[in-house]
């Protein structure tokens, strides 16, 4: 008896769990069960009279209700194994739809994966051509100066092809030599003037070095002054060059170029503005402990203290003119070289943008 | 010889390619690499062209000019450009620019330039030196002929001028056949313009 009431109160408290239907048929016969069970031993101790040799054949009501209950107890069994192969099937079921969303899952991951690895070969297609616009905005700055710079040879050139072709039509006369050896020279030498400005040009303007190479940053630093000379010139501005001999890196060229023409133009604009009596420049390349640190430093109105926490962000327009572009730009470039780029406030006034990158490169770095 | 030029270039090449092709042409050419050199050793009393470059490092071109005119100097000037202002060049010519020349330029052109401006050089000198013989013949009247010499210039006639000074028409009549004598003019009409000149 205490059994089966045990069990009855063991699957009411299953089904207030777990409200299956075969829970509450189980608690059903169960409670049927009991209750026969129950009927049963009253009419078997009713009509007891103590001689039977067997208790079942001395009343037929309570054999038949012994029966009945046995029955019922079968009937609960199947129920209860059909409950339990139920709840197997649904955790297997359960377990099997885990592992498919699971997988599901690990694809659409391998897809976000690809999908943030496409995007940043787009950004890195986008940064090259800001790169790119960039560097026509750098130079574009200085067209007129560079201009002006090839007109000269050219003039010269000019005059002294007129004054040849006069002195040769001049027939009376005896051939001045000398005079003529000494325009021949002239023309040579403005010549190679003019290309020398082309070429520095096509330099900075060439795509071809997609690679990382071994090249030597004096040189670059050279290229840079050369086209920058007649603007700098224009405007008055000396410059002092503290570079060693050479200063061989593994780097990509145009990047580095690229950097060291944007911090020049950003020290002439500067000074360009600036009541400065003598305008100076200072550029400086040195080792620090395996690493290349260029410097670039202008004596004009130095950056304004409340611009100087956002001058690398992109769009931080703190100059008067320009998109707030150049500086984000080396930030970005010089990062993929593992280098850093800071700003140094000058004492006595002035800015002074250093940029330091490792000699051997050994990864080229897309940073996100 | 047909005339003196100065050349203010900063660029030596392009300086001395000026002089040598304009001293072929027989022009007494002088050199000088900056503005400064230029203040400093240039005479300015004979006449002469200036070549001057727009672009030099310590002054524009305009810069030069301005000194120049303000000294009193009034030297025919032909700017040198490769890569001027528009309002470089307004500015130039507002201040009388005899030409503007952009590199590269032909010899022609620059030749011409320079004779246009050796000419107006010329022209101005005479005008000049007509202005000062004006000036010291009228300095040479007696205070009354100058009186009579004012009126006639005025445009008034002999009747009017009598009136005004108080004195009889055959007086003045006097009077100018004088003034008209010692200022050496034909007739009142070419005292007028010699006066007013």
């Amino acid at each position: 008896m205490a059994i089966s009431v045990f069990e009855l109160v063991e699957i009411y408290r299953n089904i207030r769990l777990d409200r299956a239907f075969l829970l509450k048929l189980i608690f059903f016969l169960s409670a049927i069960q009991f209750l026969m069970a129950l009927t049963t031993t009253y009419l078997i101790l009713q009509s007891l009279t103590g001689v039977e040799t067997n208790i079942l054949q001395s009343n037929e009501g309570g054999s038949l209700g012994f029966w009945l209950t046995f029955s019922l107890h079968l009937v609960i069994y199947v129920v209860v194994n059909s409950f339990l192969y139920q709840k197997l099937w649904d955790s297997e079921k359960k377990a099997h739809d885990q592992l498919k969303e699971s997988r599901l899952k690990l694809t659409s991951v391998t897809k976000e994966k690809d999908q943030v690895a496409e995007l940043l070969q787009e950004r890195d297609a986008l940064v090259n051509q800001l790169l790119r616009a960039n560097k026509t905005v750098a130079t574009g700055a200085l067209s007129a100066s560079i201009a002006h710079e090839i007109n000269q040879p050219l003039t010269v050139i000019q005059m002294n092809v007129q004054l040849l072709r006069e002195l040769m039509s001049v027939q009376d006369k005896q051939p001045d030599t000398k005079m003529q050896v000494e325009l021949v020279e002239e023309i040579l030498k403005n010549n190679q003037r003019a290309s020398n400005i082309v070429k520095s040009l096509r330099s900075i303007f060439s795509e071809q070095t997609q690679d990382f190479e071994r090249v030597d940053v004096v040189q670059i630093i050279k290229s840079v002054l050369d086209i920058s000379k007649a603007e700098l010139n224009s405007k008055n501005i000396t410059v002092t060059l503290k570079l060693p001999d050479e200063a061989f890196a593994n780097i990509y060229p145009q990047e580095i170029l690229q950097i060291i023409l944007n911090l020049f133009n950003n020290a002439i604009a500067s000074l360009s503005g600036s009541s400065q009596k003598h305008k100076a420049v200072v550029v400086e390349l040195s080792y620090v402990d395996e690493q290349l640190r260029i410097s670039v430093e202008d004596n004009g109105p130095g950056v304004p203290e409340p611009n100087e926490a956002k001058l690398f962000e992109l769009l931080a327009d703190t100059k008067r003119t320009g998109m707030g572009l150049g500086l984000w730009l080396c930030k970005y470039v010089i990062s993929r070289h593992d280098g850093t780029i800071w700003h140094e406030r000058v004492a006595a006034g002035g800015a002074k943008f250093c940029v330091q990158f490792p000699i051997h490169l050994v990864s080229y770095k897309i940073r996100n | 010889m047909r005339g003196h030029v100065y050349v203010v270039d900063d660029d030596l090449s392009v300086g001395q390619s000026i002089k040598r092709l304009l001293s072929f042409y027989d022009y007494h050419v002088q050199f000088y690499s900056s503005s400064e050199e230029f203040f400093d050793k240039a005479s300015f009393n004979v006449p002469a062209v200036l070549l001057l470059d727009m672009r030099m490092p310590e002054k524009s071109g305009i810069d030069v000019q301005k000194r120049l005119l303000d000294a009193g100097i009034g030297m025919p000037i032909i700017f040198i450009s490769g890569e001027s202002l528009p309002q470089e060049i307004v500015s130039g010519m507002k201040n009388g620019a005899v030409d503007f020349l952009f590199k590269p330029f032909e010899a022609e052109d620059l030749v011409n330039a320079v004779d246009h401006g050796l000419q107006q050089q010329e022209e101005k000198a005479k005008h000049d030196a007509s202005a000062n013989d004006a000036k010291q013949k009228y300095a040479s009247l007696t205070n009354r002929q100058k009186q009579v010499c004012d009126y006639l210039v005025q445009g008034l006639d002999n009747k009017s001028i009598a009136a005004n000074l108080g004195v009889t028409y055959d007086a003045i009549k006097l009077h100018k056949r004088i003034v008209l004598e010692k200022m050496q003019a034909d007739s009142v009409v070419v005292l007028t313009r010699m006066l007013l000149s």
